[in-house]
């Protein structure tokens, strides 16, 4: 239920396009579909991280998360013109980096994890509670 | 040119850090490689050129301004090279600790950036009205900057010298594993040192994944150990999904605005809710953004609805990675949450904001008072009791902002900025890591010599090491709110402001949230100095620097209750400073 | 630190700068670190760490020198004065130690001025040469004491109390607020009182310490008082402020000082008659010999004593305004000195005519700053404090060589046996009889010359110096200074002259480098310090250098001005005579009686008859203070407090006792209903909230991040609502869901 709940969130929102900003003439693609694919995206990777029983599945979803926010920043870039076309896509590569050194460093604690309790899994590690 | 090295001097306190741990990584390096003298010519060099390349393609990429001399840097270069060669050449006859030797190291390039902040320091507080944005606006070296850079770097010193002590380290690991965890530990002070600098959405997701990543190696690098392996686990990955929001919301920030930098992205709010431009849908995009930023923001302090890492991750790391997490990390995250508030709260949706943080405030202090009182490992308290000063914080913050109810429409706005309330904040900070430092410093020292953390465990240690002991009376009364502490100048400090910011219910819950943690500190002092069954414990010996090191701690909690005077003219300045951003 | 503080000087100082300041500061610091090393650690430092305050005492004592140095090479000029503190008419402003006390620290008075606690520093050429003779003693001394105390119980703990001392001594000499100086008058007295006793194990030497410290302490209590009705007056410590005020009172009663303010300066004057051993509360310093000589010569002969002389002249402004007052001081010091002369006539272990001779001298001080000659007296201050020091530490070197006897009937011949403390020793006794060419003489004689032109500082006051009392000084000095060489020489020629009378003397032998080489230095500073420019043929003193570096400061037009050779008065060839025939007198006076023997000294003890005993026994005082002072007041006190023990406390004690009884039964039935209630209450309610919490904190990884993504639903939903309706609504929705999730699990 909840999960759904948090589904249709982003469907509720009025599909007009944003006044604020402009569309460029000659483009094809419409700026609300970026910004749509990107809450689909980030959408998917909230349910994986919060319904795998495979830590690495987990990774997985954040790394979804990540890019979706990505996507944002280099659409958008695109769509705000010259000045802010260098921002986004700036910020893009440095997002790319950081998922990889994110994954590396969760994956380590995950094949530390694998070692001392012999299991991959997100509930098993439970020697601390309340 | 000139502004490029304007740009480094000003972030010189960071790259003595880095210099510290790349001489950490070199030493340490050369004890494991000794047979191979070539491993260490390898390192020195590809140190030395990797320098130098960094300063000549920087003033190339500058090069239309004047030129300046690449090589005025070259002396620096030289010291470097030679304090390597000179360090590694003298540790060789040292036959003692690794640990000893790194964390020595790790203190002495401490004591190097602090020195070198002062400098910078003394330039900013001097009064005079300079440009203080470097690297191109990245970079704003302002009196919050240079304060909360020397609390981390206060941290910093302390962790680490808790952490030549710290018994975990000692055992049973092999000999990478400390170097790896002050690696870490210095890797995370250095991202939140520049995550206090910063007004840049990019630099900031970047210094926070910095903090955040070492933090998470940090949590997880006792080897064999499963909570600690555990606490790695959840940390990671609560971190990442946290920061993932944080990073959503940052992109949906950029998407309404188009800019990176905080003040950019204020002017165009500012100019757009004046021309009445925001309506429903940009009202809801703008909504989500600053949610998702507050998210991560709140899952860096532990704020209420994020806090639930906080106590596994606290009580499974290394204590002095807890003692870290809760004076540096917390008091890094409160500088970029001044920062965001102050700059984007009086402007769309901020009043609301606000008030949200208040509620949030509320429940963050309720709830990690009351979970304390359960408590029987000494570090999960702790960290429920860092959970419900991270509510008192908040309260300060929610205090930046005068707000007024409009009693007609019941529509909130932020009216000015209270400079109190930055003042608050950031003096219960500087208290708070004095405080929090010294007990998980009493913390380590009784897990040292009864091996346990748990409360049952350290009956009568008080008696036994009084000095210990006396100090954590002292920390304890700090952290509840008794004078002539700290603590107690810092709760009124808040209480102040938030009265003066229109919160008086908020101060209300408070008090009575101060009056429940008396409970459980002072049974943790019952402990202390209870005199228990007479078991075998082993004599008490020496820990002189400890005890040194805990009785200044201990002598500068008292120092803030008493002349707090200094320190809130510092930090008015600080606020000041702020109020022109 | 200090560097810090330092430097938050807001302005320059002419040609004295921070650096110098920082410098002050690490003077006062250098000991101060020394003893707080020295008084935990000096058991585990190597040779019990003697060498660390000596160390410290070494780095003062530079930088002392390099202070003085620049006072001498800027002669005295307003300029030189270093102050802190604000509004000072010498127009400089200062830093105070506000950054550190967070706030000003004062509040206001009747005048509504403000007072100021602040802790100041004044440096002038007087403290300039203070610092130089205070820092070189007491160093030297350390170096004695390596080789004296060698073997002691407590070895350790004598160097930190002598760096204890050193410290406070500094302190005192840089302080520029009367608060501030106060409190180093105290720790000097403490540290007074720890070195006296050292030998605590003796019951003799406990009684001395004791009666220092009491002494003393009378004294303090006139000086307290005089610094409270200043206070009180005023509004403030701060002395160049104090100087400013008083002048200003001045001018408002008319050119005359009010009464209370001649009141004030003779109770000040009396922290100096207790500290300074000025008659009649001279009597501990002779029984503070207790202590080991080390102490005696830094102490009681170059140092603490001097302190008290040091007051008189840093105060000197201000009894400019009060002469009656400086009257009292001329002739007490005189009287003073002429008395303690007569006893050290008589007496016969060695460091007992020392002490005399050092009351004796402080006497002379005394009576130099009353008649206005302040360039005299502190001259002798530095002249005495060297050769007094050589002398005490020569005594030292001989008790060392005598196995530790101090009996001089029990030497003699000590010439031949140990010839460097001889020579030392005699080239001081020169000095301090006031021979020609030695740095005693110059001060001896500018002093005599003062006693016999009193006036001339003063005449800005409209003062006439022309009672009959202002002449008693130049009676009493230039007899004191002729039994002064007397007594002197009568120890030297004892000690070291004729034969050995005892088994000791005969098998003395020189003492080590380390205790001989302080005895050379100071020789050499007692030959030298004050010495004229004699390749310029001034071999009478007429331009001695220090006349150019201390001179009197008198307040008049609105500030502070030296007045140095404004009033210079041509003595003529008086003085020096009278220094020469007194000098010569004693000299041969003693050289007849115990070298030549031509006069047998008994004959002349029997022909004094009851007057010897008299002054033998140092005219009975002890044993009058102890019969009419000490006993019936111990006898009553212990009486009174007998009762107040009995009906008082007592009562009191039983009182408590039944209120405690009935406080303890309200307590209980508090504790049982209510208290127990609470407690039980919050268990209770702790008991509720764990549940709850229980079930959010799971230790299930999987629902921390499920609820990352629930509390982001819930913010949206926020959007646009009133924030207590929705929370009120949303949280059993939460509740429920993580229900279901931990069912899930």
């Amino acid at each position: 239920m909840i999960a759904l709940t948090t589904l249709l969130a982003p469907f509720t929102m009025p599909l007009t396009p944003i006044a604020t900003l402009q569309e460029i003439p000659g483009t094809t693609l419409p700026l609300t579909w970026f910004l749509i694919m990107s809450l689909v995206l980030f959408t998917v990777g909230v349910l994986t991280v919060i319904t795998r029983r495979n830590t690495v599945y987990i990774l997985m979803g954040v790394e979804l998360m990540l890019n979706a926010a990505s996507l944002n920043f280099i659409a958008f870039s695109r769509y705000r013109g010259e000045a802010a076309l260098l921002d986004g896509t700036v910020i893009s590569t440095f997002i790319i980096v950081l998922a990889a050194a994110e994954a590396a460093v969760g994956l380590a604690i995950i094949l530390n994890i694998f070692g001392l309790f012999g299991s991959i899994r997100p509930e098993d590690p439970n020697l601390m509670r309340e | 040119m000139a502004d490029y090295f304007r740009d480094l001097i000003a972030i010189g306190p960071e790259l003595i850090l880095c210099g510290t741990l790349l001489v950490v990584l070199l030493v340490d390096l050369w004890r494991a490689g000794r047979d191979r003298a070539s491993v260490w010519w390898i390192a020195l060099i590809v140190t030395f050129v990797s320098c130098l390349a960094m300063v000549q393609i920087g003033s190339l990429y500058h090069q239309a301004e004047a030129k300046v001399d690449g090589m005025a840097l070259l002396p620096e270069f030289l010291a470097l090279a030679s304090v390597y060669t000179l360090v590694t050449v003298c540790e060789s006859y040292y036959r003692g600790r690794d640990d000893w030797l790194l964390g020595t190291i790790v203190l002495i390039g401490t004591a190097l950036a602090g020195y070198r902040l002062w400098d910078l320091g003394v330039d900013v507080f001097s009064g005079l009205d300079q440009e203080t944005a470097y690297w191109g606006a990245l970079i704003e070296g302002d009196g919050l900057a240079i304060f909360l850079r020397a609390l981390g770097l206060f941290t910093l010193f302390f962790c680490a010298l808790f952490a030549i002590f710290y018994k975990p380290f000692l055992k049973g690991i092999n000999r990478n594993g400390v170097m790896e965890w002050l690696l870490c530990l210095i890797g995370a002070t250095l991202g939140g040192m520049f995550l206090v600098q910063t007004t840049n959405l990019l630099f900031l997701f970047l210094a926070l994944e910095m903090m955040s990543l070492c933090s998470y190696l940090q949590a997880g690098m006792l080897k064999g150990d499963r909570r600690s392996a555990e606490a790695g686990l959840k940390y990671v990955l609560y971190g990442s999904m946290a920061s993932a929001f944080m990073l959503f919301g940052f992109s949906l920030l950029y998407a309404f605005t188009g800019e990176l930098n905080f003040p950019a992205i204020r002017e165009i709010l500012i100019g757009l809710s004046a021309d009445g431009a925001i309506g429903d849908a940009e009202g809801l995009l703008l909504w989500v953004a600053i949610l998702g930023s507050l998210t991560g923001f709140a899952y860096k302090i532990s704020a209420v609805p994020f806090h639930f890492w906080t106590p596994d991750v606290y009580e499974g790391s290394p204590t002095p990675t807890t003692a870290f997490l809760a004076a540096g990390s917390k008091a890094f995250s409160f500088g970029i949450l001044i920062r965001f508030v102050v700059l984007l709260g009086d402007v769309g949706y901020g009043a609301r904001i606000l008030e949200l943080l208040a509620w949030v405030a509320a429940l963050t202090m309720t709830y990690g008072n009351l979970a304390a009182l359960r408590q029987s490992n000494l570090k999960r308290l702790f960290a429920y009791s860092s959970i419900a000063h991270a509510g008192y914080m908040l309260m300060g913050i929610v205090a930046l902002f005068v707000i007024t109810k409009d009693t007609t429409s019941g529509q909130l706005t932020a009216g000015s900025l209270n400079v109190d309330g930055a003042k608050a904040v950031l003096f219960y900070l500087l208290a708070y890591a004095i405080m929090n430092l010294g007990a998980f410093g009493v913390l380590i020292f009784l897990a040292n010599r009864t091996g346990s953390e748990e409360i049952a465990d350290i009956h009568g240690m008080g008696w036994k090491a009084p000095m210990v002991g006396g100090t954590m009376i002292v920390f304890l009364l700090s952290l509840t709110g008794v004078p002539p502490t700290a603590g107690f100048f810092g709760k009124y400090y808040l209480f102040v402001a938030a009265i003066q910011s229109g919160y008086g219910w908020l101060v209300v819950v408070a008090g009575l949230n101060t009056v429940i943690s008396l409970v459980y500190y002072f049974r943790i002092a019952k402990a202390l100095f209870l005199r228990g069954e007479e078991e075998a414990f082993v004599e008490i010996q020496g820990g002189k620097v400890f005890s040194l090191a805990l009785l200044f701690l201990a002598l500068l909690t008292i120092y803030f209750g008493i002349f707090a005077g200094g320190a809130t003219e510092l930090l008015q300045e600080v606020g000041t400073s702020l109020q022109s951003r | 630190m200090l560097s810090l503080l330092a430097q938050s000087i807001t302005t320059s100082w002419g040609p004295l700068t921070q650096v110098h300041v920082q410098m002050m500061l690490w003077i006062i610091a250098l000991p101060l670190a020394a003893f707080g090393i020295q008084i935990f650690f000096n058991r585990k430092l190597p040779r019990q760490g003697d060498w660390l305050p000596t160390l410290a005492m070494g780095g003062s004592l530079a930088l002392s020198l390099l202070l003085f140095h620049k006072s001498i090479v800027l002669g005295h000029s307003p300029d030189l004065m270093l102050h802190s503190g604000r509004d000072i008419p010498l127009g400089q402003t200062g830093w105070s130690w506000d950054f550190l006390f967070g706030g000003t620290g004062g509040f206001a008075t009747e005048g509504g001025r403000q007072s100021d606690f602040v802790f100041t520093l004044l440096f002038d050429n007087l403290t300039a040469v203070m610092l130089f003779v205070v820092t070189m003693v007491s160093f030297l001394v350390h170096v004695f004491s390596t080789g004296y105390m060698k073997g002691e119980e407590r070895y350790g703990r004598f160097f930190a109390y002598l760096a204890l001392f050193s410290f406070s001594m500094l302190g005192l000499v840089l302080s520029g607020s009367l608060l501030m100086l106060l409190v180093f008058w105290e720790i000097m007295g403490l540290a007074s009182y720890l070195l006296i006793g050292f030998y605590f194990q003796k019951p003799s030497a406990a009684a001395a310490c004791k009666k220092a410290f009491l002494t003393t302490r009378v004294g303090d209590v006139g000086m307290i008082l005089g610094i409270m009705i200043l206070w009180q007056h005023f509004g403030t410590f701060d002395i160049l402020q104090i100087f400013e005020l008083a002048a200003v009172e001045v001018q408002n009663n008319g050119g005359e000082a009010p009464g209370w303010m001649l009141a004030t300066a003779l109770l000040i004057f009396l922290g100096p008659v207790g500290k300074s051993a000025q008659f009649p509360l001279h009597i501990w310093l002779p029984d503070a010999m207790e202590g080991p000589t080390p102490v005696s010569a830094l102490i009681h002969a170059a140092t603490m004593v001097a302190a008290g002389v040091y007051l008189i002249a840093r105060l000197f402004p201000f009894y400019l305004f009060v002469p009656e007052a400086l009257l009292v001081i001329a002739v007490l010091g005189s009287f003073t000195a002429l008395f303690a002369a007569t006893i050290g006539c008589t007496q016969w272990d060695i460091k007992k005519v020392l002490a005399y001779s050092t009351v004796s001298q402080l006497g002379f001080m005394m009576a130099a700053l009353g008649c206005g000659a302040l360039a005299a007296g502190t001259m002798h201050l530095m002249t005495h404090a060297f050769f007094k020091g050589c002398l005490f530490l020569g005594s030292g070197s001989v008790i060392l060589g005598m196995h530790h006897r101090q009996d001089m009937r029990d030497m003699g011949g000590l010439r031949k046996r140990m010839p460097l403390t001889y020579l030392t020793m005699l080239i001081s006794t020169l000095a301090i009889s006031g021979v020609p060419l030695l740095a005693g003489f110059y001060s001896k004689d500018a002093i005599i010359a003062a006693t016999l032109h009193p006036e001339p500082a003063y005449e800005a006051m409209g003062y006439h110096a022309d009672s009959f009392l202002w002449k008693l000084p130049s009676i009493m000095l230039p007899i004191a200074a002729l039994l002064t060489a007397f007594y002197m020489f009568r120890l030297i020629i004892l000690t070291f002259h004729g034969q050995p009378k005892t088994e000791h003397a005969e098998h003395a032998h020189e003492s080590p480098f380390n205790v001989t080489l302080p005895l050379l230095v100071l020789a050499a500073l007692a030959l030298w310090s004050a010495s004229p420019w004699i390749l310029n043929g001034d071999w009478l003193g007429e331009h001695i250098w220090f006349n150019q570096l201390v001179a009197p400061m008198a307040y008049e037009g609105g500030r502070l001005s030296l007045q140095s050779d404004v009033h210079h008065v041509d003595h003529g060839w008086t003085p020096i005579l009278i220094s020469l025939l007194v000098a010569g007198g004693g000299i041969l006076l003693a050289f007849m009686i115990y070298q030549y023997k031509k006069v047998k000294a008994e004959r002349i003890a029997r022909a004094f008859g009851p007057v010897y005993t008299l002054v033998y026994n140092k005219y009975y005082i002890d044993e009058i203070v102890d019969r009419f002072l000490i006993r019936p007041l111990v006898y009553h006190w212990n009486l009174w407090l007998a009762v107040f023990d009995r009906v008082v406390l007592d009562g009191i004690v039983d009182g408590s006792a039944r209120l405690a009884k009935w406080f303890a039964g309200v307590c209980g039935w508090t504790d049982k209903n209510i208290v127990d209630g609470l407690a039980n209450g919050l268990a209770f309610f702790t008991q509720i909230f764990g549940a709850v919490a229980r079930i959010f904190q799971t230790g299930f990884l999987t629902h921390y991040l499920t609820s990352i993504a629930v509390a982001a639903v819930l913010g949206l939903a926020l959007f646009g609502g009133n924030m207590q309706w929705i929370l009120l609504g949303l949280l059993p929705l939460t509740f429920f869901g993580f229900v279901v999730l931990a069912r899930r699990a």
